[in-house]
């Protein structure tokens, strides 16, 4: 599992807990990945005592723990309610005692009648009041308590403090015949803090639920096949080396390799294709994807805590604990804003305590620490995060990082590579021109070996082409990026070149007239071509049409309307890459090599700043990353295979301006929360230090500023994915036009 | 007093119009009891929570009222705007609702691009679980947040509550208007459809014009007040007649 998993999180909603310092890594938490814990009962992860973030977490963990239970079922969430019933009492009792203030001036409030009543009221309020905190300063004190136990500095204190002095202070007042009682002040406190802080958990638990739902996917038990039979084992238990079944229609449960039997095989959820493919004895299958008509035997290779879907969960989670800077800002601001509210309320209450008497003192202090609970600060940037990763993550665009959102969402210009990227990477032979005086077969022959040997998509197609009885297996083989590559057929054999021309003239490979003149006339078409040759001479000529992926031009054409600057960056030659330019209308750089690639990056992001890189991450892995954003398309299901900042599982570009948009909608909420909370705190402190909040509006408005913080959130994590537009399942209205080239 | 028995016919008929957005509660209330006696005391508790709750905002609105007043003894009628208010809010919902008038949408935000499907709603867990409870502590908690559910006809009849700027009479009011939404809702509770849908749709349409006529002659009242040269009666919370409803 990822190091960055193994931060603290809160055991209910999965975000990493505030002040998440590593150095104070408590080893008992660190045992379960932050999702492992949200997402089952808490009671299979209980080794260690449960941590929560809040206090809303941990009412709410209370909620979920007694969900499945009879009898006393939901008594927690009950518990608010009554609260809430008993609230309203008081609140209706209260108003009716200052109505006595409104009307102070008419004649019957001074009547011996009103009198009673009015005591009457004062003790029905306290007789109402004291159930509520009862039933919800519980959790509120051992909050309190556990992050005293953490040494960490919360407001949870304040609070409980505030609430207790406020309600003895009004029971003394009933008691003498004292003149203030406050009772709604502690009851609504409560129970808008308590409302506040379960919507803000639940909330944070529904930002994660997309991600969680990948592994509900997987099926909880599985049907393992051995000499003794068949037995159904729960998943977890698999090892690698067994072998289990899958009938039709159900989910590949774990990694593993077909041993029996094929089947059409739905691997969108791994790779985001939507065409099926066929998978026989020997194929590799992933968790997560759906055998859709065949009863197959797979033996396991990966656990699941190894395997594919853990895996892409594991990535998320790391992207979301790895804190951003947006998230460090704000850390930053927690972590002064906290003894600040302390420091300021203690000051409040002292200063206004001597001033003004304990009334004051108790109403403004308790005023100022609701208003500067730091809840929503603290929550701005991790909710939306979470949110916007996870969204993106079933959309089949994974985000290594929160912060290659935020710089995805700031860049001007973005480059792209060309083949496997822009095109499709697989590009047919068209024809295969022979020298005069070699026999195709020959070449034919070796061309297949140094197919084999070449990790180019272009030796893919030539295999293809050739189709041979068997794969060869190349030795002594020599890559020169960019050009070519050489190998030999057995250790008998001279050495055979494959690659384009200046790699032929590099190796001092002549080519024959009769085959220079097909060369010059294609490269007057600019189709992209490869050379075979040995004992000097030029022997074979493969001639490649090349197509545009289908939705470049719709994608392209939208990244623009995004105001982003699109270039071309390709190692093919500039004939070709200037009509593929043409047709999409873009800049173009051509002709470079790996080690251009990356200059041409530098110089882009010195004059257009910051760079979003998209390519196959394979052999532009130095290039994306260089870029600010490296962009890798077509991860499937390797997606910890390259160091891209943002991996497209499919080959979709409609992704890209999609994650562009994604990433400045997930930026814009960010900012949106970060400054509404900051701005909201600032001001309402000042407001309660002059004492001009009433702790109740305070409490209230600190639940609408949470509110607005997680609904703002929310707006990223939507429960619904919509189908990608996929090539083959939706024919574009104008064919992509093909294009030659390499 | 004269609008408590319309503010009862408006509850009565108007509820008709509730039963768009709340009678799913009261028939998912009915659906856990066995009996039809379980089901009444059920839909009884939840009907009594509902109108706690209405009686608990009609007396907020009240003493909001009547801290306006006190607030701003410069602006002496402001329980004739209130209730004027009030008869424009009753009469929009009632046009609305009886189809005579298109309804106006809030400015939705903006949706964020990429994104498809709804906002997933955060309270709905809450209020769910107290629907679903088995106890009546559990419904009665479903009937009171029931009354918080944003409705424009309990918006409109807060305003008048506001506008008697008495605690007392406010809660009253509501609590009028409360009972006045109980034997439909009741009644839906427990035997689902009694009515078939047209005469539903006409008693909808009824209703409607019923909110219309108690949001006329709440502009009345308000306008008469307007007019009303001499200074204007304070509400007083324990004087039963109050001045400024009972004419």
């Amino acid at each position: 599992m990822n190091e960055h998993a193994r931060e603290r999180s809160c055991d209910y909603c999965g975000l990493p807990l505030a002040g998440g310092g590593a150095a104070v890594a408590d080893s008992r938490v660190a045992e379960t990945s932050a999702l492992a814990a949200g997402q089952s009962a808490a009671a299979e992860y209980s080794q260690h005592e449960p941590e929560y973030c809040c206090f809303g977490c941990r009412f709410a963990a209370d909620v979920t723990a007694e969900g499945g239970e009879t009898g006393e079922t939901r008594w927690t969430l009950t518990r608010l309610g009554i609260a809430i019933f008993f609230t309203m009492n008081v609140m209706v009792f209260t108003l009716a005692l200052w109505s006595r203030d409104v009307y102070a001036d008419q004649p019957s409030v001074g009547t011996a009648t009103a009198q009673s009543l009015y005591e009457l009221l004062r003790y029905a309020c306290l007789m109402f009041a004291t159930p509520v905190v009862l039933l919800l300063g519980g959790p509120l004190l051992e909050q309190a308590i556990d992050s005293a136990r953490r040494r960490e500095l919360t407001t949870d204190w304040l609070l409980a403090a505030g609430v207790l002095a406020a309600l003895l202070y009004s029971i003394i007042s009933v008691l003498s015949g004292g003149t203030h009682v406050y009772f709604e002040v502690p009851c609504m406190v409560l129970v808008f803090v308590t409302l506040g802080r379960w919507l803000e958990a639940t909330g944070k638990l529904k930002t994660t639920a997309a991600i969680r739902s990948l592994q509900k996917l997987l099926p909880e038990t599985v049907q393992v096949v051995d000499e003794t039979g068949s037995r159904t084992l729960p998943l977890n238990e698999i090892e690698p080396g067994e072998i289990v079944r899958v009938l039709p229609g159900q989910r590949i449960p774990l990694d593993g390799i077909i041993c029996r039997n094929r089947a059409n095989i739905d691997e969108q959820l791994v790779t985001g294709e939507s065409e099926p493919v066929p998978r026989e004895v020997g194929d590799r299958v992933y968790a997560g994807s759906l055998n859709l008509d065949g009863d197959l035997s797979v033996k396991v290779t990966e656990a699941a805590s190894t395997g594919t879907i853990q895996r892409l969960v594991d990535l998320v989670v790391a992207a979301v604990s790895e804190r951003g800077r947006e998230q460090r800002l704000a850390d930053r601001l927690t972590s002064a804003f906290v003894p600040l509210v302390t420091l300021i309320s203690i000051s409040t209450f002292a200063y206004y305590a001597s001033t003004r008497g304990f009334h004051s003192a108790l109403m403004s202090s308790l005023a100022v620490v609701l208003i500067a609970c730091p809840c929503a600060l603290g929550i701005a940037t991790p909710m939306a995060i979470w949110a916007a990763l996870g969204t993106a993550c079933r959309e089949h665009v994974l985000f290594r990082h929160g912060d290659a959102l935020s710089r995805l969402a700031r860049v001007k210009t973005i480059c792209f590579d060309k083949t496997g990227t822009l095109t499709r990477g697989e590009a047919a032979v068209e024809a295969l021109h022979i020298a005069e005086d070699e026999s195709r077969d020959e070449v034919l022959r070796r061309a297949c070996v140094l197919a084999a040997a070449s990790q180019h998509v272009l030796g893919r197609s030539i295999l293809r082409y050739a189709k041979p009885a068997h794969t060869p297996c190349p030795l002594h083989v020599e890559h020169v990026a960019g050009r070519g590559v050489s190998t030999r057929l057995d250790d008998t054999d001279v050495a055979a070149y494959m690659g384009n021309l200046a790699y032929m003239n590099q190796v001092s490979q002549q080519v024959s007239p009769q085959l220079a003149e097909v060369l010059a006339d294609c490269q007057t078409r600019a189709m992209s071509l490869t050379c075979v040759a040995w004992e000097g001479k030029v022997r074979g000529l493969f001639v490649f049409r090349e197509e545009l992926r289908e939705r470049a031009q719709e994608a392209i054409e939208q990244l623009r309307q995004l105001g982003l600057h699109v270039v071309l960056l390709t190692g093919d030659h500039q004939q070709r890459a200037d009509l593929l330019a043409e047709q999409l209308n873009i800049d173009v750089r051509a002709e470079l090599l790996p080690e251009d690639k990356l200059a041409a990056i530098q110089s882009l992001r010195a004059e257009h700043g910051e760079i979003a890189m998209v390519g196959d991450g394979i052999n532009d892995a130095p290039a994306l990353a260089a870029a600010d954003v490296g962009i890798a398309m077509g991860c499937g299901a390797d997606v910890s295979r390259d160091a891209a900042d943002v991996c497209l599982l499919g080959s979709d570009l409609d992704k890209i301006p999609w994650s562009v948009e994604w990433a400045r909608g997930a930026r814009r909420v960010i900012w949106q929360n970060l400054f509404w909370a900051f701005a909201y705190n600032s001001v309402g402190v000042t407001l309660a230090a002059f004492e001009k909040l009433n702790p109740i509006v305070a409490a209230v408005a600190m639940v609408g500023s949470s509110l607005f913080v997680i609904s703002n959130s929310m707006r990223l994590a939507t429960t619904t994915v919509a189908e990608p537009p996929s090539s083959e399942t939706t024919p574009t209205p104008t064919p992509a036009p093909e294009v030659m080239h390499a | 007093m004269l609008e408590l028995p319309f503010v009862f016919i408006s509850g009565l008929l108007g509820s008709a119009h509730c039963l768009g957005m709340c009678g799913p509660f009261a028939l998912a209330i009915g659906a856990r009891a066995n009996t039809w006696q379980a089901n009444l005391r059920r839909q009884s508790c939840y009907t009594f929570g509902r109108m706690f709750t209405y009686a608990f905002l009609g007396a907020c609105a009240g003493y909001g009222g009547a801290s306006m007043v006190h607030n701003s003894p410069t602006w002496v009628r402001l329980p004739a705007v209130l209730s004027i208010v009030a008869g424009v809010f009753l009469i929009y919902q009632g046009l609305t609702t009886a189809g005579a008038m298109p309804r106006l949408r809030w400015p939705g935000r903006k949706p964020i691009a990429g994104r498809t499907g709804t906002t997933p709603c955060l309270a709905a867990g809450f209020f769910g679980s107290f629907l679903n409870s088995p106890s009546p502590r559990g419904v009665l908690l479903a009937g009171v947040l029931t009354g918080f559910l944003p409705c424009g006809l309990v918006y409109a009849f807060l305003t008048l509550a506001a506008s008697s700027a008495s605690v007392f009479t406010g809660a009253a009011l509501m609590s009028v208007f409360g009972l006045g939404t109980a034997p439909i809702m009741m009644v839906t509770g427990l035997g689902g459809n009694l009515l078939g849908l047209r005469w539903r749709q006409r008693l909808l349409t009824i209703a409607a014009w019923c909110v219309v006529v108690a949001g006329v002659i709440s502009i009345a009242r308000g306008a008469g007040y307007l007019s009303f040269t001499s200074d204007p009666p304070a509400g007083c919370p324990f004087c039963e007649q109050n001045h400024m409803i009972s004419e």
